[in-house]
């Protein structure tokens, strides 16, 4: 599988989407011992992502959506 | 003692009466039966609460909107209660300005404050029907134009985090929405901006439109839009029955989830939205669910992760241990076969030799009668080609070419074959049938 330069630049969809990929390409059984350890470790990274957009505030953004809010008043 | 009073001017006017007498005259005509418990269609305007009372203006409009009618009208605050809950009951809504109503009045003058219909009872299924009436009439109008489901078939985007919210800033709504959504049991992240927004009144309309207009600008920040209402003591749902509010949304490019309506009653803008929600905190449960569902869906393959891994770490586990167990036990039978065919060659060695040499034996025995048979049929063979060889040999002998007429010559006992071989003076012998002469050689060429 082609592996994206940087996992942080996913957004939440495509990183899902490759999660999923890798998932069934791990759980196929024509995925070797020595491919599950490569897989494993993108698998991890992705799920990190995932999380984290789900649940890790984006810093960056809030501000920039206060101070949207801020120039309505 | 009265005789030394004053006489008060009211009854001293020769030519006219007072305006009060006036004012009395009117309102003892009111009296007549046609201005009494009188049921009469108007449209509200001006509506107002004050001291329980509640005041308004009741109008009437030609088909180009310009009002041919007016007069005030209240609601003492005696009846009031009683009024707005019947009303509130049949079409969820509280009594405002905007609604065609159909009321029971009196027609009333005070002489300080004028004429006023002071109104005793409303029929609700009145207003509800003209409110449905417009209603109908806007969504088949957003039907015809093709839009009424534009808004639904957005679809949503996996996970509504950024979210642009129309809403009164200070309402409670907005408050119990914004508590709710970042509040969340799932530590979701979600992000929200707030475009304020007048939400009741004559306003309501150019202002969501304003907000939804300010937030088309910054599109690329959002998923999704909520409007809300809520927390105000006088709903006017009214306003949101508007084709303009309608169309907008419906042809809003992000999906919008309204809660604005009542849980018995629905406005234009719940048909058009891509989602309609009974109240702000259900807004906040469905982003929620929406995320949670992907925070589900993470843990699920998280967990395949791990079980994944887990099992192949296990065959591989499974599959090692039983090399480590057949090897030795593949090697001890692969010896003991060998020793049993080596065995097996041990015991059979003796009689395949003595097969064998049988073979060999009787081979011979054959062989050698064959050849005591072949050797007298050689001998003969070969003496029968003996005798043709002699008699060629006979033929071809030089004394048979003699007798045959030829000679021969020889020098020095040699025969001579070439000219060659002579030189002047050398003696040659010839030799013939019969005998043989000596000749000395004078030239050659």
């Amino acid at each position: 599988m082609e592996q994206n330069p940087s996992i942080e630049q996913l957004t939440y969809s495509q990183a899902i989407a490759q999660l999923e990929a890798i998932v069934k390409k791990m759980q196929s059984p024509e995925c070797d011992i020595d491919n599950l350890s490569t897989l494993t470790s993108q698998s991890l990274q992705l799920l990190k992502h995932c999380k984290a957009k789900l649940t890790a505030t984006d810093e960056e953004l809030k501000k920039v959506l206060a101070e949207l809010e801020q120039s309505q008043q | 003692m009265s005789d030394t009073l004053p006489t008060l001017p009211l009854d001293i006017t020769p030519h006219g009466i007072s305006l009060l007498e006036f004012n009395g005259r009117i309102k003892r005509l009111l009296h007549h039966s046609d201005v009494l418990d009188c049921w009469v269609a108007a449209e509200t305007a001006d509506l107002r609460l004050s001291r329980g009372h509640c005041y308004m203006e009741l109008l009437q409009k030609d088909e180009r909107n310009n009002t041919v009618a007016r007069l005030g009208a209240a609601i003492w605050a005696s009846a009031y209660p009683a009024l707005d809950a019947k009303f509130f009951a049949v079409t969820g809504n509280h009594l405002a300005t905007g609604m065609k109503v159909l009321v029971k009045v009196n027609a009333t003058f005070h002489e300080l404050y004028g004429m006023k219909a002071v109104i005793t009872d409303i029929d609700p299924q009145y207003t509800l029907g003209d409110m449905e009436r417009q209603r109908l009439e806007i969504l088949r109008r957003l039907k015809e134009e093709g839009i009424i489901d534009e808004n639904k078939a957005l679809g949503w985007p996996l996970v509504p985090q950024r979210v642009a919210i129309i809403s009164a800033a200070g309402a409670a709504g907005y408050g119990d929405f914004m508590n709710q959504l970042h509040g969340n049991a799932y530590g979701l992240a979600f992000y929200t901006c707030l475009f304020a927004a007048v939400m009741q009144g004559g306003n309501t309309v150019p202002s969501v439109l304003g907000a939804l207009e300010r937030i088309e600008r910054h599109i690329g920040l959002f998923d999704c839009v909520v409007i809300i209402r809520g927390g105000g003591s006088t709903s006017d749902l009214n306003s949101f029955d508007n084709y303009d509010l309608a169309a907008r949304i419906a042809t809003f490019p992000l999906p919008v989830i309204t809660g604005i309506g009542h849980e018995r009653d629905t406005t234009v803008l719940d048909y058009v939205a891509a989602l309609r929600v009974k109240t702000p905190t259900a807004a906040a449960e469905f982003l929620i669910g929406r995320a949670a569902e992907q925070l589900a869906r993470v843990d699920e393959l998280k967990n395949a992760v791990s079980s994944t891994v887990r099992e192949a770490v296990s065959l591989s586990r499974k599959q090692l241990d039983y090399y480590a167990d057949f090897i030795p036990l593949s090697a001890r039978q692969t010896m003991e076969r060998g020793r049993m065919r080596l065995d097996q060659h041990a015991r059979a060695l003796p009689l395949v030799a003595g097969k064998r040499l049988d073979s060999e034996r009787a081979r011979l025995h054959h062989l050698a009668a064959l050849a005591l048979q072949a050797i007298p049929q050689i001998i003969s063979r070969e003496r029968l080609r003996l005798g043709a060889l002699n008699d060629k040999v006979q033929i071809l002998s030089p004394r048979n070419t003699l007798n045959r007429g030829y000679s021969l010559t020889l020098k020095n006992g040699r025969a001579v074959t070439s000219s060659s071989q002579l030189a002047a003076g050398d003696v040659i012998t010839t030799h013939f049938k019969d005998g043989s002469a000596k000749s000395t050689i004078t030239t050659t060429k």
